[in-house]
């Protein structure tokens, strides 16, 4: 069940719209963002191919300069089916 | 409340991604573990069309984000078209009107001013024009977009208070034709059945709709119900080839305003060949002819049809169907195990739409396809509250609430009673319909008009001609919108509305389906629920009239809250006082009872407890509609009980072929059809605001057969000029194997000045109904140059 | 609290690495490394998804004009967005919009289109 923080860039002007679409996405929470178009986010994903492609989501949205992660939590993982079976070797 | 381990790591994640960049985040503690719960879908319906899918708003910490449709509504199981995905981008959207705006004169430019000033202004206009010419030159033109509960209070402030029946509403000019039809067939308003017959029906009988566009939600429906059984047979009438052709076994394909022929010859074949149901003629059906309705019988009605021989309505048809077809479809139709018949705008909108409509209910009947399962005669409805709203709460200049006829004394005492006016209060005469409306503008006999929700200068036929009136100052124009129109250009005042989601009211969909839909979001800046600003003209309509009677109008709603308490009231009111008995008794369906049953409830539904049961699926039948057991008059299983009908008895009539108020010649030789793409809705004030829907068709085409356009030399994308006797548009070519050859098509969404169709189509309409022609009229067409790129125009 | 970071997720944290590089040296608005739609004017903008693709990604259009949401008219916009909100794999709010229920009942360790084939949508059978 990882948990991680974002920042999320996009150009001033398409702020708002960003938002709407990162309000879309499942698993994002946005928690503030600045005026230089800067947006920060957290991303709550069940596993950690779910948090991969989630970023790649987010990433490929022409809106989105840049979406990177900077800070990462991973516990829970022996919880997790998916990878105790080994779904996502 | 508790804040949780993973609140407390996502509130770390959030902090150190927010001092990555140095932003500083406003929340604290409570705030971000509140944030995890935020997320909340709102229960209603969709906004557009009359369908009446049932949809959430997904709003995440108190901003709308998304629609989603919801898995066991009975109208949509889960599925939205693009429309109802995307309307919660008007919410909120930054060209909503915020405030109300005036200027004295239609020149001059708008000043944003109070609601005080406002609502002022709106009542001086309309007191001053009433004490100096007479309630009947001021006018209200509502909407089957508004709540049910904004149109009953409008038509009570003019019936009760300002003494007019100017009250009337675009359903006139899509619905009227389907009024007119069901009353003069079966006695009674609306559909028998509903949606659930469509899952049932053996055949489908689609004639002058384009369900696949205009309703994709019940094209669904449809679909499917062909793709899981192959057997079922689906006959898609139309001069137009169109996606709602790909699921059909036949189509066939006539030359504009033939198709009464078609209709009279698929009664010939089934009298022909012995396919009527003769018991259920003999109970149930008396047969009329002329314009009194004088009796007929069987056998005249089947001499009657006798000429209209399949090959000869397959040659007025216009050569492109067979007299083989013909009779394949009459047999589909007559001995399937549940025939449904669809149609829309291309029936209703027409000079002979009411004959139209009875024209198919005649075909069913004569085979007694109806009240049984998966059979009906079934309209549908354009707008979300066409049914519910106009026909059913008093929005037409002719009908009071509760299915009355204005011009019956004991109806209109009945209202006044329930009012509490004096009797005599609602005048005798109906009021001006549509079309009369507006011309009385041009002749300068209506001083002030209220138009709410509803952009007439667009979507009148020959609006060129209308919209010189409007434009004059003898005028006062008062609009109700959340958008710009090519309407509120005309106007004087301007009042800013709330939108669905942001104030209460309930939505009645083409199946009889009342459904609640409650505030969610709050209205941007000063836009006010229609109910409020109603009630607060009235109260200032009643002190500059003096007269206590139009403040006894508004008096049980005065003081409450706007939000709920007054909607609430309001439908109170209407449905407790003036729906008992009545074919739409709606005593069970209370706010209460709407809250708990999240599909809504169907009419009638004269008890809470039958309310909650879901209503009434199929009218007439004993043991399904309550009413039809309390107004029993005999032992048969099925009771017409409609208002209009004293025999208790379904009519066929006797109606022939009638060709079009105008029809191609020399000089105009192309027929012209207009109709909906699937993208955009009405005049797209709303669509053409949401990027998805715009760009999907950000621009009209004309669609020319490509044997035409070889003809005339025009290739896809070349500009075309097309020219009627009243107007004209220039608009690009989609050279499609669509519409038959001699008939062009237009789309009647574009705002843009020389695309506007209706400056094209023509304003005649149908004597008894009074609904236009749009659907055909005669053109001229022209290219004028190659492809050229078009930008898309929304009035701002 | 990180004890469990595994060699599951190292993969993961190469990503992490990937993405925030550019983030401390990122200077202007190019995005090289994303596949992009090519640059349209906002002219170009007006011209409907599925007119261009009919040429451009003609197996895609096809099988979707002969899929039940070709059918039943579900255009490209209604998954993938328009240009600003574009999405080459819709998310799973995407297809929520109609098959809310679906959410619940598919497994929720795949994404929609691991079982239902992009553009033609017929199911993967899954071997017993």
């Amino acid at each position: 069940m990882p948990i991680s923080g974002v920042v999320i860039t996009t150009r001033p002007e398409d702020l708002d719209q960003t938002q709407r679409f990162l309000a879309a996405c499942v698993g994002v929470e946005v928690h503030g963002a600045d005026d230089q178009g800067n947006i920060v986010a957290v991303f709550d994903t069940r596993t950690t191919g779910e948090m991969e492609h989630l970023l790649k989501t987010v990433n490929a949205c022409p809106l989105v300069l840049h979406a990177g992660i900077t800070y990462l939590n991973m516990e829970d993982v022996v919880d997790d089916e998916g990878l105790n079976s080994g779904t996502f070797r | 409340m508790a804040q949780t381990r993973r609140d407390f790591l996502k509130m770390t994640a959030a902090l150190s991604a927010a001092s990555f960049v140095g932003v500083q985040l406003p929340l604290q503690e409570q705030q971000l573990a509140h944030a995890k719960d935020a997320e909340a879908w709102h229960r209603g319906t969709c906004r557009l069309c009359g369908v009446g899918c049932r949809l959430e708003l997904g709003m995440k910490d108190g901003v709308p984000f998304a629609l989603r449709g919801v898995a066991d509504a009975r109208t949509n199981y889960g599925f939205l078209c693009m429309k109802g995905m995307h309307f919660w981008q008007c919410l909120g959207h930054k060209e909503r009107l915020k405030k109300p705006l005036y200027r004295a004169k239609k020149s001059d430019p708008f000043k944003e001013i109070s609601w005080d000033k406002a609502l002022d202004i709106a009542a001086s206009q309309f007191a001053d024009a009433v004490k100096k010419n007479g309630p009947n030159s001021v006018a209200y033109y509502g909407s089957g977009q508004c709540l049910t509960e904004e149109t009953y209070l409008f038509q009570k402030i003019m019936r009760g208070g300002l003494q007019t029946n100017n009250v009337d509403g675009n359903p006139r000019l899509c619905m009227a034709s389907a009024v007119g039809g069901y009353l003069g067939s079966f006695g009674a308003d609306e559909p028998i059945g509903s949606y659930a017959d469509l899952e049932k029906a053996h055949c489908f009988f689609i004639i002058g709709s384009n369900t696949a566009e205009a309703h994709p939600v019940l094209f669904r429906r449809i679909m499917r119900r062909k793709l899981d059984n192959p057997e079922v047979k689906v006959i898609n009438a139309d001069p137009r080839v169109s996606q709602t052709s790909r699921i059909a076994d036949k189509h066939l394909q006539f030359k504009p305003g033939t198709d009464l022929s078609l209709l009279n010859a698929m009664a010939n074949v089934i009298i022909e060949e012995k396919l009527h149901d003769q018991a259920f003629l003999t109970n149930y059906v008396a047969f009329k002819q002329g314009k009194e309705g004088q009796d007929a019988s069987f056998e005249e009605y089947a001499k009657f049809v006798a000429p209209y021989t399949p090959e000869a309505a397959a040659k007025t048809c216009g050569g492109k169907i067979t007299a083989e077809d013909i009779r394949q479809v009459a047999r589909w139709f007559a001995t399937s195990k549940g025939t449904m018949s669809l149609w829309c705008m291309g029936i209703n909108q027409r000079k002979q739409g009411v004959w139209a409509n009875n024209l198919i209910h005649n075909l069913h009947i004569l085979t007694g396809q109806l009240l049984k399962e998966g059979a009906d005669s079934f309209s549908l409805t354009g707008q979300p509250n066409a049914c519910g709203g106009v026909r059913e709460a008093g929005g037409l200049c002719h009908i009071l609430p509760g299915h009355r006829p204005v011009e019956k004394e004991k109806m209109r005492n009945q209202v006044e009673e329930a009012w509490g006016v004096p009797l005599g209060r609602i005048p005798a005469e109906p009021g001006m319909h549509t079309m009369s409306m507006f011309t009385g503008i041009n002749e300068g006999k209506i001083k002030a008009i209220w138009i709410n929700c509803t952009s007439p200068a667009q979507s009148l036929p020959n609006c060129n001609l209308y919209n010189k009136g409007l434009a004059t100052d003898d005028c006062f124009t008062i609009c109700t919108d959340i958008f710009k129109t090519r309407t509120t250009e005309f106007a004087n005042l301007i009042l800013p509305a709330a939108f669905h989601f942001e104030k209460t009211g309930v939505y009645g969909c083409t199946e009889r389906r009342q459904q609640l839909t409650r505030k969610a979001v709050k209205a941007p800046g000063e836009a006010k629920p229609e109910v409020w600003i109603a009630r607060e003209w009235a109260k200032r309509l009643a002190a500059k009239l003096n007269d206590p009677v139009i403040a006894q109008c508004i008096k049980p709603f005065e003081g409450l809250e706007e939000d709920f308490a007054l909607p609430q009231a309001i439908w109170d009111e209407y449905t407790q006082k003036l729906t008992k008995g009545r074919d739409n008794d709606l005593r069970g369906v209370s706010y209460a009872v709407l809250a708990r049953m999240a599909d809504g409830v169907q009419w009638p539904a004269p008890t809470e407890e039958f309310a909650l049961t879901g209503g009434t699926a199929k009218k007439f039948v004993k043991g399904i509609d309550p009413m039809a057991d309390s107004e029993s008059k005999n032992d048969l299983p099925y009771q017409f009980y409609g208002p209009a009908h004293e025999d208790r008895k379904l009519w066929i009539w006797l109606r022939p072929q009638a060709d079009p108020s105008e029809i191609p010649d020399a000089e105009y030789p192309f027929y012209l059809s207009t109709g909906r793409i699937i993208d955009h809705w009405h005049t797209m004030s709303m669509t053409g605001r949401i990027p998805e829907l715009l760009r999907a068709n950000p621009h009209a085409f004309v669609e020319i057969n490509p044997k035409d356009a070889e003809k005339l030399g025009i290739k896809p994308g070349d500009m075309i000029e097309i020219t009627s006797r009243r107007g004209t548009n220039v608009l690009p070519a989609k050279v499609y194997e669509g519409p038959i050859e001699g008939t062009v098509f237009a789309y009647w969404h574009d705002q843009e000045a020389n695309r506007m169709i209706n400056k094209v189509t023509k304003d005649d309409y149908d004597p008894s109904a009074k609904e236009p022609e749009f659907k055909i009229c005669a053109v001229k067409i022209k290219r004028i140059s190659g492809p050229k790129p078009l930008t898309p125009f929304i009035v701002s | 609290m990180k004890r469990n970071i595994t060699g599951i997720a190292h993969g993961l944290l190469a990503v992490v690495l990937i993405a925030l590089y550019p983030c401390l040296v990122w200077s202007g608005p190019a995005k090289s490394s994303k596949q992009v739609h090519p640059e349209l004017s906002k002219q170009e903008k007006y011209i409907d998804c599925a007119q261009c693709h009919t040429e451009a990604t003609p197996q895609v259009h096809q099988e979707w004009f002969a899929s039940l949401h070709g059918l039943a008219m579900v255009k490209c916009y209604q998954c993938h967005g328009t240009f600003e909100t574009f999405r080459v794999t819709p998310t799973r709010q995407d297809c929520a919009s109609c098959h809310e229920n679906m959410m619940k009942k598919c497994p929720q360790d795949k994404a929609c289109w691991q079982c239902h084939i992009p553009h033609t949508f017929k199911t993967k059978t899954t071997k017993k």
